[in-house]
């Protein structure tokens, strides 16, 4: 057998095992732990519907919500190519397919720059055992693994700035930042620091060409402005207001979706519950590998670039500080823009952390293969190391969680439905933004259009915010609910009614039960749920 | 305890609408309390004791670990509040509000501080109400992986660096 096919079988054996029950979950569950999943499988369903306006008509509605900022255009390709799928079946296949295929990209990298194809798998171990990784699986954020674009620009820009490079390796450079772009805007940025990294040393060593560099450019741009412009028309660069979210300052912001000390260690038990389980682990093999590489691999032309995008990753990945997770002990390069506005659309540096992940996957391979050279067989238990890292330290598959991916059945029927849930006063919108979540992933299954803009960056630019609380008002004050929906061309509300307080819970019933005294119940789909009709509506033209 | 390779596999399979057993634990100091939490699952009223005398899903008597268990139909998400009665029959309310459900969930566990009248959500199981946390050990035991890792490391370079044998 080939060393391909064997490193395909391999990467493919590692992604299932760390993607636990996804390969095996079928339609039948939602395989990750936190509420962006939901919004994952919402925007695979929605993606076959978009119009050529970027506008899904099913969401926000009756308006419409506008998806130019859409955070990944290859998955909304993807769910439009396999649009025949079960949203939730696809969901579950790519988990290990997007492990499996990184990890074979780290792999060829790692052998395109010399490595032997046994040592080369050191950096296949350290991506796909990543916190990042983990993160992305956990967090519901599968598309950020479908960033093989990112170890194919570095292995692109190596060849450009070799003095064999030609303009065929930076055009593919040039390829690779577009569709990096494309998989999300965080990969997009992590591309651009990966480039400017690797081009400022290839400055730095007399080795930069201009050929290769006007051919990357001449796609880059392009791709850079058309992106840049559907972002700002989509209006993401309004903000995600700050102080609206919890934080005291923007820089708190960054610095809370930053790598530090802690996270960079293994993931405790408090990350997956209350910390969205942001992860930047680092195998700690490959760190020690990376950190011995000056002694074991000589020159400096085999580790510099290599060690530099990883100290480059760091940097950027810490946000605006060096912390432990409670204080700040060292400012760094990203505070001096903290004081921009913009800087808010940056809130999770911890995921630009894919440069580090480039960097020390190949130069742990680099420096296995050479202590092998020194040692022998001394060197071999550096793959269990690695593995044992993935698994014990990482912790996956063992953090994967699974929920029911059915929908209550009362949501049968059809017309635009309201979902009314209580509203939590927390102001980092956690509850708010799980229950708009599960409102999305119940799009996705009953197919009815609802107020929720699903990819609203916050709780109060949700459209079903201020109608909420204007149809709350009405029904607890007596108001006439029933014309308010007509207004808003809703057809029925779905009361969720076990999430309430029990005297607002009999309030709310109460009043609904004036506007449709016979609703629909159902106990299935994880959810008690109530839907209450307004008859008069199925009479209007 | 993470779980088994086969319960997180299984949990996914069945997940459509198999009942799960969710385990709750209120750990505290405190002694001589009657624990109860009530909740509203799949819009019925549950209410579950928990218990410290060694019977049910309680392993051990007296250890300042009260524990219940609630079967549930695969909700997603629970209401669910924390009551105790102290030995003056006065009832507190320790915790209260909505939880999301996943599985395989094995336990819920809560910590009571003596003295304070809220309980709060802990993360990983203390084993009895003196136990610390586990706070910082995930990151103290990467550390001293690390530290292996490199002390072994090291030893290739300084028998590659000694004399000829």
């Amino acid at each position: 057998m080939s060393r391909v096919a064997l490193a395909v079988i391999g990467a493919l054996l590692l992604a299932l095992a760390l993607s636990g029950p996804a390969p095996w979950a079928g339609d039948a569950a939602l395989v990750g732990r936190h509420f962006d999943l939901h919004g994952t499988i919402w925007f695979l369903s929605a993606a076959p519907r978009i119009d050529g306006a970027l506008v899904d008509p099913l969401t926000a509605w009756p308006e419409g919500a506008s998806l130019r900022r859409a955070d990944s255009w290859t998955l909304l390709a993807l769910g439009r190519i396999l649009a025949g799928l079960s949203p939730v079946l696809l969901h579950n296949l790519l988990q290990p397919l997007a492990v499996a295929s990184g990890a074979l990209v780290m792999w060829a990298l790692a052998r395109a720059e010399g490595v032997s194809a046994r040592w080369s798998s050191l950096a296949a171990l350290t991506w796909a055992g990543a916190g990042l990784t983990s993160t992305a699986l956990l967090e519901g954020h599968v598309y950020q693994l479908l960033n093989l674009s990112l170890p194919l620009l570095a292995w692109s820009w190596r060849r450009a700035t070799a003095p064999e490079g030609r303009a065929a390796h930076g055009l593919a450079a040039g390829l690779c930042f577009a569709f990096a772009l494309a998989t999300s805007a965080y990969t997009g940025v992590a591309a651009a620091i990966l480039t400017l990294t690797i081009l400022l040393y290839a400055a730095a060593t007399g080795r930069l060409r201009l050929a290769p560099l006007a051919a990357a450019a001449a796609v880059a741009l392009p791709a850079g402005l058309l992106y840049l412009r559907v972002f700002a028309d989509g209006r993401a660069v309004d903000g995600l207001r700050f102080v609206s979210r919890g934080f005291e300052s923007r820089a708190a912001m960054l610095q809370a979706g930053s790598a530090d000390l802690v996270t960079l260690a293994a993931p405790g038990p408090a990350l997956d519950l209350w910390g969205h389980s942001q992860s930047s682990f680092l195998s700690p093999t490959a760190l020690i590998l990376a950190l011995v590489a000056p002694f074991a691999l000589g020159g400096a032309r085999a580790w510099g670039p290599w060690l530099t995008l990883v100290v480059v990753g760091l940097l950027v990945s810490m946000g605006p500080s060096v912390s432990d997770g409670a204080r700040t002990l060292l400012p760094l390069p990203m505070s001096f823009i903290t004081d921009l506005p913009a800087a808010e659309l940056l809130r999770f540096p911890a995921r630009l952390g894919w440069v580090t992940l480039i960097g020390l996957g190949v130069l742990a391979a680099k420096v296995g293969e050479a202590l092998e050279a020194r040692v022998g067989r001394r060197a071999w238990p550096l793959f269990a190391f690695a593995l044992i890292d993935c698994v014990v330290l990482g912790g996956m598959p063992w953090r994967q969680r699974s929920e029911t991916a059915q929908a209550p059945s009362a949501y049968a029927g059809e017309g635009a439905i309201f979902d009314l849930y209580p509203e939590s006063p927390d102001p980092t919108d956690e509850w708010n933004q799980r229950l708009s979540a599960y409102a999305c992933f119940y799009q996705a299954r009953h197919g009815r259009p609802i107020a929720d803009d699903c990819v609203a960056p916050s709780w109060s630019q949700n459209p079903r915010s201020a109608k909420q609380a204007a149809l709350t008002e009405a029904l607890l004050a007596d108001g006439d609910a029933a014309a308010l929906l007509r207004e808003w061309r809703f057809e029925a509300v779905a009361l969720h009614p076990d999430l309430f307080t029990p005297g607002d819970r009999a309030r709310l019933q109460s009043a609904l039960l004036r506007i449709d005294p016979t609703p629909s119940e159902s106990v299935d789909g994880g959810e008690h749920l109530l839907v209450f009709t307004l008859p008069t509506l199925h009479q209007t033209p | 305890m993470p779980p088994a390779l086969w319960t997180l596999l299984t949990a996914a399979a069945f997940a459509q609408e198999a009942p799960a057993t969710l385990t709750l634990a209120l750990v505290t100091p405190r002694e001589g309390l009657s624990v109860e939490a009530r909740g509203v699952v799949l819009g019925e009223a549950r209410i579950v004791a928990l218990r410290d005398d060694g019977e049910g899903a309680d392993e051990q008597a007296k250890d300042g670990v009260y524990t219940g268990s609630l079967t549930h139909g695969s909700a997603r998400v629970l209401s669910l509040s924390l009551h105790a009665r102290g030995p003056d029959g006065a009832e507190e309310t320790l915790w209260e509000g909505l939880e999301r459900v996943v599985h395989p969930e094995d336990r819920w566990v809560f910590r009571l501080e003596d003295g304070a009248r809220r309980a709060r959500r802990v993360a990983a199981t203390p084993l009895h109400p003196q136990a610390p946390e586990l706070g910082a050990a995930p990151t103290a035991a990467s550390l001293a992986w690390a530290g292996l890792i490199l002390l072994y490391v090291g030893t290739f370079f300084r028998r590659a660096e000694g004399p000829a044998p």
